[in-house]
């Protein structure tokens, strides 16, 4: 049995090893440190937009597409995770989500870039929202995932950095 | 044709075409503003206790109500946002502690502005824009004034060291202690308001003057404790008796207008400075929005408004247009004819043709509020809200997390879709950019700063 998962997680790792990077797994939003109490001091815009991508994903690369789940939802809530499809290294994806708006689409290329996934998603195409939102997803030493989101709309850009914990090995993913 | 001609001709069709009604004219104006009195409190705004309201629910029928109407985190600032059509933290308000409160004298009010048009002008109720001396009603423009410094909970404990009083005064001469302000007093204190407001307007009127009454009642603000006469009366407990006393005593002023002759010739504005108060027992409701005053949820700062000005604002007209407390002073400035400041920046804008119905939209689409000691907390923009940290209750955590929601699609404000509409969040933020570019022009006055005040100029 043993032997049995061990070559299972070795072929999991093995199609994985054809991205430059390995991103797979459940992922969780590191927080950052509690925010000051009333009356502290605070930045005049005292928070970041995060990355993109709330407090908990799954990633699951395969060959030639990455998908990424948002887990948006308590269990009440009788919802799927949120799925993003994403073809890699070359055609547009088109990911349309609900969330209580109506439908809204993103349209995005993803590629590999060395040792980092670069989504480019395009927002509320022809409306005054339209907005560009770049994620740069890396594994730094420590084995976090840093995901740095750049978004831009109405001639202004802002980046926000966002740190993400596995909650599952590589192999068990 | 000379150029002077050809403004003079365009001068003459411009003001052919302004329409008679439109012509500046001194009516009165009386501001009845609530404390802390929650959206959901009032019967025409859905009266969640089920105590009827009818004074106040004819008083909107016969003008223009709104249900996107914002106020400032707490008395303080929602009252010097009022008075001066400046976000509270232009004015160092966010904040009132001793030694020195409230605004300074530099600052200019309503009061200040409808003096040298001829206006006689009162204060009765509450005050609490400022305890220290030399800032009194009477120190901001008001001829007269009977009430408090400070706020309701003083009758309780003073939290200034002295025992809190309730004052009388007249311009030109020191304001004097009249008696102690106690929880007995507290009780009746809005009943002396009103008469005294009537009082007012009857001298006002026999005289010939126009006139501004500013009406701060203490109600619903902790100790909700009515009149005597009110209380036990209406099974829902001290709020709802304290509302059925609110009702009883805006139909007293509403019908002194009348039996004066006057309605048409008076501006009556009722609203609310604050949401519901979180403290117990005296918690109040916000109706179908969520929060308390002192968070930037909807049921913190959206408050109930109503604005009667019989002949000019139509009647039974409902809005959900954004509207900010301190658009009050420039559209009362439009409707007076008076000038609205320019040395200094002034956040409110002129809702006038709004309220008249001659637009549908109101003049401003957004508006940022500002929490304690002067930080951007939230913004709202068209339909959406974007906080830019959270906090669910008055004294609760600060999360260090933005959130927005659309206020349409959830306007309980439960689910978070920044990560849906990016351009939203660039939008808001270009908002509070620019109002940070304001402050380099127009420096922010310090909590506490003391008189005579001389702003920086950079």
């Amino acid at each position: 049995m043993n032997a049995l998962f061990v070559l299972a997680a070795a072929l999991v790792a093995a199609t994985v090893g054809a991205q430059p990077t390995d991103l797979g797994g459940r992922w969780t939003l590191v927080v950052e440190s509690p925010a000051s109490r009333e009356g502290a001091s605070r930045p005049r815009i005292p928070a970041t937009a995060g990355s993109g991508w709330g407090r908990e994903i799954t990633i699951t690369p395969e060959a030639g597409r990455i998908t990424i789940e948002r887990h948006q939802f308590v269990a009440n809530d009788m919802q799927p995770p949120l799925r993003y499809v994403y073809a890699l290294g070359g055609p547009e994806s088109r990911n349309v989500v609900d969330m209580g708006l109506g439908p809204q689409a993103q349209v995005a290329r993803a590629t590999f870039e060395g040792d980092t996934l670069v989504i480019v998603s395009r927002y509320a195409e022809g409306t005054s929202l339209a907005a560009e939102v770049t994620q740069v997803f890396s594994i730094d030493r420590s084995g976090e995932m840093v995901v740095e989101t750049t978004r831009k709309a109405g001639g202004a850009t802002s980046t926000a950095t966002a740190r993400y914990r596995r909650q599952s090995p590589p192999s068990l993913r | 044709m000379a150029a002077s001609m050809r403004n003079a001709l365009a001068a003459g069709l411009l003001l052919a075409a302004v329409p008679a009604a439109a012509a500046p004219t001194h009516p009165n104006i009386v501001i009845l503003y609530a404390d802390n009195l929650g959206y959901g409190e009032v019967g025409i705004y859905g009266g969640v206790r089920g105590v009827p309201t009818p004074r106040l629910d004819a008083l909107a029928r016969e003008g223009l109500r709104l249900t996107n109407f914002n106020v400032e985190t707490f008395c303080t600032p929602s009252r010097t946002a009022l008075l001066t059509g400046r976000y509270g933290i232009r004015s160092g308000t966010l904040l009132y502690r001793a030694p020195v409160t409230g605004m300074t004298l530099w600052e200019v009010t309503i009061a200040e502005l409808l003096q040298p048009l001829g206006y006689a002008t009162a204060m009765y109720g509450k005050w609490h824009v400022g305890d220290s001396a030399g800032r009194a009603p009477t120190h901001q423009g008001f001829d007269e004034w009977y009430g408090i410094r400070d706020s309701s909970n003083e009758a309780q404990q003073s939290t200034f060291g002295d025992i809190p009083q309730i004052w009388e005064g007249r311009a030109g001469e020191p304001s004097r202690p009249v008696k102690p302000f106690d929880l007995r007093t507290r009780a009746t204190l809005d009943r002396e308001a009103t008469e005294r407001t009537v009082d007012f307007m009857k001298r006002n009127r026999r005289a010939g003057r126009p006139f501004f009454a500013y009406v701060p009642f203490t109600l619903i603000h902790f100790p909700t404790l009515p009149h005597p006469e009110f209380a036990g009366t209406t099974g829902a407990g001290d709020i709802g008796d304290a509302m059925a006393e609110m009702d009883r005593n805006v139909g007293v002023i509403v019908d002194a207008i009348a039996e004066l002759g006057i309605e048409r010739d008076t501006i009556v504005i009722w609203a609310s400075d604050g949401g519901p108060e979180a403290r117990r027992p005296w918690r109040g409701t916000a109706g179908p929005w969520r929060g308390f005053y002192r968070t930037a949820l909807e049921g913190g700062i959206r408050t109930p408004f109503m604005i009667r000005w019989p002949g000019r604002i139509p009647a039974g007209r409902v809005s959900n247009e954004i509207v900010h407390g301190t658009d009050v002073l420039p559209t009362l400035c439009a409707a007076v004819g008076a000038a609205v400041p320019t040395d200094r920046a002034i956040d409110g804008v002129s809702q006038l043709s709004f309220f008249e119905g001659r637009g549908e939209k109101s003049a401003r689409d957004s508006f940022i509020y500002f929490a304690p000691p002067g930080e951007v907390r939230a913004v709202k923009w068209r339909d959406w809200k974007l906080h830019y940290v959270w906090q669910e209750e008055p004294t609760g955590p600060v999360e260090n997390e933005m959130r927005l929601f659309n206020l349409r699609s959830d306007p309980k404000e439960e689910t978070d879709i920044k990560d849906f509409n990016p351009g939203v969040l660039m939008a808001v933020d270009a908002l509070v950019g620019e109002f940070w570019k304001s402050v380099e022009r127009y420096p922010l006055i310090p909590v506490g700063a003391p008189d005579p005040y001389t702003p920086a100029r950079p």
